[in-house]
């Protein structure tokens, strides 16, 4: 069974419909990423769950049972909320901002600390900064509280709207590398909205493209590719898709199996170092750099490995299966 | 400067100030020999009331109506923010800004032939007075707590109740405490005006030092309202920096 189902959801502001017929099953542990142009209703949609907003007609459930079957309040508490302005309280320090939803839950003390001791652990975030206020954070820093206070009562679903959005791009990329990890190990049900294309390949198990409140495509990132042709997606994706999907894939997970033959000519090749967060879009920028057939990638073990093309083409079909 | 150097001045001011207070309301009848070695004929007013009690009865007639008209405001403001339309909030701004202009003199003479003389016709204006300015510092206070605090707040699970108790009136109370200052130093010199209308405090040396053209007497009365109200507001001083402490 789905964790959630949304079905045939209607809202509109006025004349103006934000959610026209949208349905879409997210399961248990799945990482949902919703996209679409400004003002397709990807908020609206995701307000909808909370119940931030009211829908006109259709359903969405949780676990089988209708969000409206709950009240209001307690509703929330049980799902983690992340939103681009973040919103932490000015008036407490991080470790209060992180309780906030445990204490609305009345939990004792002891099992707030451990839980808050817990999270930050997990994070990017260090024991000294939980006597820090709001305002004596970076914008990354506040950030990543934010996640932490959606998190704190290890809710099943999270729903997040742009987190990300108000960083820096380098401060960006390290904040989806990090929540990615603390997914991997936390595997909720999260539903995030972006209009980023890059962030939505990196984050998403499936994305979901929407225009004018309704569900165009629901797939895998590496699935989109495949329909490009069709008339939204490929104005939205745009046609460099496959080139931004390439980011999608560390070469370190992918292994570098038996592809690439070790050593070959030293001499002038461009050599890069093969870092953890190495993709196959950084392997494919080298060759362009490099002007020639092939790249030298050092490995962590020291061994050169010359890779071509070819190669890269091998890896991504390994990646697809 | 750093925050604990800026605290520490904070209570320095506080309490120079109170000494000085102290000292005038005490010392005033060495203060009152002193001058009357240089000026020798001064008018026989004959004393009634002692120093401290004109001092007591001008705090009660500044501070009751001023604490009462923080508790009716701010209970209205909030009635106003949880249930209030926009229409009503602005209103409430814009009488708390007309209220601001009115002359508190104005207040007082229309009272008297309602209550009559004494205290009361005082302290009704007093408490007029108060009300507009707190009453328009809470609603903009309320309305101006940034909207993704207010949302995030919401998001989490928290009732109306709870954001207004756990978020809004924090974060809003720097403002209030900005219409609560601006009426307390008001009342606190207007409660002399009170001495017209037959009400006790230390308008009445004042009053009586006018007719008399006995500057001493003056300042018997301005001295102490002068040192009162920069107390108080010294008072809200660390308010100020609790609000740029905590952003």
């Amino acid at each position: 069974m789905a964790m959630i189902s949304i079905e045939n959801l209607h809202k509109s502001y006025g004349s103006q419909a934000a959610l026209d017929g949208f349905s879409l099953e997210v399961e248990e542990g799945e990482l949902m990423v919703l996209i679409g142009p400004s003002g397709c209703g990807k908020s609206t949609l995701l307000k909808c769950v909370n119940r931030m907003v009211a829908s006109d007609s259709g359903s969405i459930a949780l676990a089988g049972r209708p969000v409206t079957d709950y009240k209001e309040e307690l509703l929330r508490r049980g799902i983690g909320y992340c939103i681009q302005e973040v919103g932490l309280f000015p008036h407490l320090d991080v470790y209060e901002n992180i309780a906030v939803v445990p204490r609305l839950l009345r939990w004792p003390e002891g099992r707030i600390r451990e839980r808050v001791d817990r999270l930050i652990a997990i994070s990017g975030l260090s024991a000294g900064h939980l006597r820090k206020h709001p305002r004596q954070l970076s914008g990354g820093e506040a950030q990543r509280v934010g996640v932490l206070r959606a998190l704190a009562s290890d809710p099943p679903v999270l729903l997040m709207d742009e987190p990300f959005g108000a960083v820096d791009p380098l401060n960006r990329h390290t904040l989806q590398a990090e929540f990615l990890k603390m997914q991997k190990e936390l595997k909720k049900t999260v539903v995030f909205v972006t209009h980023d294309v890059d962030e939505a390949i990196l984050l998403a198990d499936r994305i979901a493209l929407m225009e004018k409140g309704r569900l165009v495509a629901v797939d895998a990132p590496q699935g989109l590719e495949a329909r490009l042709d069709e008339a939204f997606i490929g104005d939205f994706l745009g046609s460099e898709y496959p080139l931004r999907l390439l980011g999608r894939y560390a070469v370190k997970e992918l292994g570098l199996c038996g592809n690439g033959a070790e050593g070959g000519p030293e001499g002038d090749a461009l050599r890069l170092e093969m870092e953890p967060g190495m993709t196959l879009k950084d392997l494919l920028s080298g060759l362009i750099r490099a002007e020639g057939d092939y790249v030298l990638v050092t490995t962590p073990e020291g061994r050169d490995i010359r890779l071509s093309f070819s190669d890269i083409k091998c890896l991504m079909k390994g990646a697809r299966r | 400067m750093p925050y604990e150097g800026r605290e520490k001045m904070i209570w320095v001011r506080r309490s120079a100030i109170a000494a000085l207070f102290i000292l005038f309301v005490f010392g005033f009848k060495y203060i009152e020999a002193l001058y009357g070695l240089f000026v020798p004929q001064r008018p026989a007013i004959v004393e009634r009331t002692a120093m401290y009690v004109l001092v007591w009865q001008h705090l009660v007639i500044a501070l009751v109506p001023t604490l009462a008209a923080l508790a009716v405001s701010a209970t209205a403001g909030c009635l106003l923010h949880v249930y209030g339309s926009e229409e009503t909030k602005s209103l409430a701004v814009s009488l708390g800004s007309i209220g601001e202009t009115f002359p508190s003199v104005a207040i007082i003479a229309l009272s008297v032939p309602v209550l009559g003389y004494g205290n009361l016709p005082c302290m009704l204006a007093l408490f007029v007075y108060a009300v507009l300015p707190i009453l328009r510092n809470t609603v903009t206070g309320l309305a101006e707590v940034p909207r993704g605090v207010t949302e995030a707040a919401k998001g989490m699970g928290m009732d109306k109740l709870q954001m207004l108790f756990k978020v809004e009136l924090p974060l809003a109370w720097p403002v209030m405490a900005a219409g609560l200052r601006v009426a307390l130093i008001i009342n606190i010199s207007a409660a002399t005006l009170g001495a017209t209308v037959g009400a006790g405090g230390l308008g009445i040396p004042i009053v009586a030092g006018i007719r008399t053209y006995d500057t001493l007497m003056v300042m018997k009365g301005t001295m102490p309202v002068l040192l009162m109200a920069l107390f108080a507001d010294s008072m809200f001083a660390g308010a100020d920096g609790k609000r740029s402490r905590n952003g």
